[in-house]
């Protein structure tokens, strides 16, 4: 039940970050590519670190990983948003 | 099998994603590529530590994401210089 629970949780999140290459491939827009490439990855690696924690419960994979998802959590969007400003920062200044 | 599907699959998200930063129209294209490329390098590492049953490995995810994001913010802060 674990190992069948381990695996749904992998083809799933393979399947958000394949999502978001697929996003980040054909988008027409830089923006557009940004909502792509952040929520469905951040998805994506959310349900990898689930998969772990289920497969190795020990307190210190489960604390590391949770670590590591909040981390990831904070630091993606931040950088997305970084990003995005400094691009429409750019063309209204250009304009 | 499942994982070779998952490897798989990584493994052309890989290949979308470089052939987005080989080609990107501007520069913010190619800085958002790589920023996916190091969450898929992540999701990568964390399906081999699942597949060869070693949570060594999970160290790797902490450092590769403090990284990406201070170097996704330092380009970021590049491109609105002024010259």
């Amino acid at each position: 039940m674990k190992e069948i629970l381990i695996q749904i949780f992998c083809v799933l999140g393979s399947v958000a970050v394949f999502l978001a290459a697929i996003g980040m491939l054909r988008f027409p827009d830089f923006f557009t590519r940004t909502h792509a490439a952040t929520k469905a990855s951040a998805f994506g690696l959310a349900c990898f670190l689930l998969a772990a924690c289920l497969d190795f419960p020990q307190i210190n994979v489960i604390l590391k990983s949770l670590f590591a998802l909040i981390a990831l959590f904070i630091t993606l969007p931040v950088a997305s948003q970084a990003l995005a400003d400094a691009v429409r920062k750019n063309d209204k200044g250009g304009a | 099998m499942t994982f070779l599907i998952c490897y798989s699959l990584l493994a052309l998200s890989l290949a979308m994603t470089a052939w987005r930063l080989f080609q990107g129209p501007t520069a913010a294209d190619r800085i958002l590529a790589i920023d996916l490329l190091a969450v898929i390098t992540a999701a990568a590492v964390v399906l081999h530590a699942i597949d060869e049953g070693t949570p060594v490995f999970l160290d790797v995810i902490v450092v590769l994401g403090v990284i990406v994001f201070f170097g996704t913010v330092a380009l970021a802060r590049t491109l609105t210089r002024e010259p």
